[in-house]
């Protein structure tokens, strides 16, 4: 385990101190999402208006409506359920908080709360409130001694007409980036050690070269969850977009979709003779994906052909896994086409890569 | 086609020595090409061995067929008891190797790369060890600095001392000074002789005579795959039976020119005149030498630059090829 532990130590020491592949792999996607960013701006408002239905129907739903009420983040409103949620979706409430009409004793009373998917920043804010609000009426409600809850708070994403183009972005160069640096940053870097020799003298030692390839992986995992940790983390404290789903769902995506382009990075570079060739190819790989994978902008309105081809690129499916699971809070499950689809990538791109794998120079 | 050239030192000798390296028969061809060709080699415990010959004799591919590098189509061969193709991981761990290719990762200092290699062999890279390789290889105020920050000597000798991470009963080092320029090539040697003096085996192959007569206890010469002597150097060069060449330039006191035939002066086998410039080889250096003063002192010539140079591995080389090493 030291042997192996050391590797990835090492491929990590050296990942920091190279500064071009630092700025592609970091720099270069943090100045694309700040640039577009402050073109586009942030979405979020520091009020929200919400759509109560059922405020007075029950003892705790009136408690809950007046605290609402006396809270400064809400403008809140009542009205039946049907006009409630089509002020929702116009995108004219940030949420609607839906009581039950009745109230089945010895049950926590059962509040769902829609929020607007497309702005995720206020509706992370709204769920966020309204828990606060559900919490301290349970608490007040157990005293000392513990009891049932009063109050069970679901939250459900509504689709809206829009979506802001920040949070659209974000998840789409978080992909690009861990696709660049996946296929193009280890497809140099592996032609290199290979063609001068260094996978040689690896090979010489008793550290199996298998182990090498696996180290090399783990630590460009630990890349693609850093470069996740500080765009994300940008994007949050400039643009205040925020995660709806779950920070595992999108560290599993993050995974997938870096082992999907390494086994393309290994391809490259088995077939590359020079890191010149490695680099050429890399690009013209990652291109066309970077214009036809939706990362940029949705391609809904695009021709059929262009839609089609989208179909076929990776990068199409990390971006939309990303965006599903950053914006839309979807659950891996859900997921299961853009899973599969990068599932099959790695697939392929292993039994090519391991076809036409080479420890020894080209020259040699 | 010959058959495999029986090379067998062990048995001449007078001591029993302890045979760290065993090759028989051993055999690689690429397609049509056939690099090795049926190496028989013995080396002893505590030798330095060298393995002399023109670039594309097979050394190399000799070398790393004993590495487990390369797999031989034929031939055993078998280092401190164990087999290198069978037991190839085994022996990993008891060898330290240097590469023709020095290279190694740009981004890391010199003591992290030699922490690393520790790792990598599972030894204990102690901080005690790795100064002491530092020492050895004068690298220690390179420590921090990074392995694409030293000159081509430093990275070379860098490589070396990774041979040694590993307290490696048997080192390889594959033309460990090609591309050296002169400094960098002597600091070369001097750690190959500490590793020596450590006593450990050494198998090191190179096309430079002067190295392998500075360092090799023994010397191999190999040519087209093919082993075709192996002796000590000193051996080697007594074995043409030639003593040594006579050098000088000749200047005349009325500008009369040297007319006689040199050929004819005792012990001289061959003769090269270049203007004023001599030069003699002969098989008896003290004949020739004393007929040559004599001859000058009746013609009232003068010899200038007068020198003896000892016949070296070259001219054994040149014997057994008919051709010389750099050509």
């Amino acid at each position: 385990m030291k042997p192996y532990l050391s590797m990835v130590g090492a491929n990590l020491k050296m990942t920091l101190r190279n500064r071009t592949g630092l700025f592609w792999l970091l720099l270069f996607p943090a100045a694309f999402i700040i640039v577009l960013g402050s073109l586009v701006g942030d979405g979020s408002s520091l009020h929200a208006s919400v759509g109560v239905v059922n405020g007075g129907a029950t003892p705790v739903a009136r408690q809950m409506t007046s605290a609402m009420k006396d809270s400064k983040f809400f403008a809140v409103q009542s009205g039946a359920k049907g006009t409630e949620f089509a002020k929702l979706r116009e995108g004219k409430l940030d949420a609607v908080v839906v009581f039950p009409e009745k109230e089945s004793s010895g049950q926590p009373l059962p509040v769902s709360t829609y929020v607007d998917k497309a702005n995720v920043s206020t509706s992370q804010a709204v769920s966020a409130a309204i828990g606060q609000i559900g919490q301290r009426i349970n608490e007040q409600a157990a005293g000392t001694a513990p009891q049932p809850q009063v109050v069970s708070i679901n939250t459900h994403g509504v689709q809206s007409k829009h979506l802001s183009y920040i949070d659209y972005l974000v998840p789409g160069i978080l992909a690009m980036s861990i696709m660049q640096s996946a296929i193009g940053g280890l497809a140099n870097s592996f032609v290199v050690l290979r063609e001068r020799g260094v996978l040689r003298r690896i090979k010489v030692t008793p550290f199996p070269l298998t182990s090498f390839i696996a180290a090399r992986i783990t630590s460009q995992f630990a890349v693609a969850l850093c470069q996740a940790a500080v765009l994300l983390g940008l994007a949050r404290v400039f643009f205040h977009v925020e995660i709806v789903g779950s920070l595992l769902s999108v560290g599993a995506f993050v995974l997938l979709g870096c082992l999907a382009f390494l086994t393309i990075g290994f391809l490259v570079a088995s077939v590359s003779g020079k890191q010149e060739s490695a680099s050429a190819l890399a690009q013209l790989i990652t291109f066309p994906m970077l214009f036809f994978s939706g990362v940029f902008f949705s391609l809904d309105q695009a021709p059929t052909w262009l839609q089609d081809l989208a179909k076929v690129l990776p990068l199409t499916y990390l971006a939309d896994g990303l965006r599903q699971v950053m914006i839309y809070g979807a659950s891996l499950t859900s997921l299961w086409g853009d899973t599969l689809a990068l599932a099959v990538t790695v697939a392929i791109g292993f039994v090519l890569a391991t076809r036409y794998f080479r420890w020894e120079p080209k020259t040699s | 086609m010959n058959p495999a050239i029986q090379i067998d030192n062990g048995r001449d000798s007078e001591t029993i020595e302890e045979v760290v390296i065993r090759i028989e028969g051993l055999r690689k061809t690429y397609g049509e090409v056939v690099a090795v060709d049926g190496v028989d080699l013995t080396v002893n415990r505590g030798e330095v061995f060298g393995i002399l010959g023109p670039n594309g004799a097979g050394k190399t591919t000799t070398l790393e067929m004993i590495e487990g590098l390369r797999k031989p189509d034929a031939g055993e061969i078998e280092v401190a008891g164990y087999d290198a193709v069978r037991e190839a991981e085994d022996l990993k761990r008891i060898i330290g190797v240097q590469l023709q290719s020095t290279a190694l990762f740009d981004y890391l200092s010199v003591e992290e790369t030699l922490r690393l290699f520790s790792d990598l062999y599972g030894t204990d890279g102690s901080p005690v060890r790795i100064q002491q390789l530092l020492e050895i290889a004068s690298l220690a105020k390179k420590a921090k600095a990074r392995v694409d920050e030293l000159s081509g000597g430093q990275q070379h000798r860098l490589s070396l001392i990774l041979a040694l991470i590993n307290d490696p009963r048997v080192v390889f080092l594959d033309e460990p000074t090609t591309g050296l320029d002169p400094q960098a090539r002597h600091n070369v040697w001097d750690l190959v002789r500490k590793i020596r003096d450590e006593k450990k085996t050494v198998l090191l192959t190179t096309h430079y005579m002067e190295e392998a007569e500075e360092l090799c206890d023994r010397v191999a010469i190999m040519d087209h795959g093919r082993m075709l002597v192996c002796d000590t150097p000193l051996t080697l060069i007594r074995s043409l039976k030639m003593d040594a060449t006579v050098l000088a330039s000749v200047e005349a006191d009325s500008g009369e020119q040297l007319e006689v035939d040199l050929d004819l002066l005792p012990g001289v086998t061959s003769e090269e005149r270049e203007a004023s410039d001599l030069r003699l080889q002969t098989e008896n250096v003290q004949a020739t030498v004393t007929s040559l003063m004599s001859l000058a002192a009746e013609r009232g010539l003068h010899l200038k630059d007068l020198s003896v140079r000892s016949v070296n591995l070259e001219d054994v080389f040149i014997s057994y090829t008919g051709r010389g090493l750099r050509d």
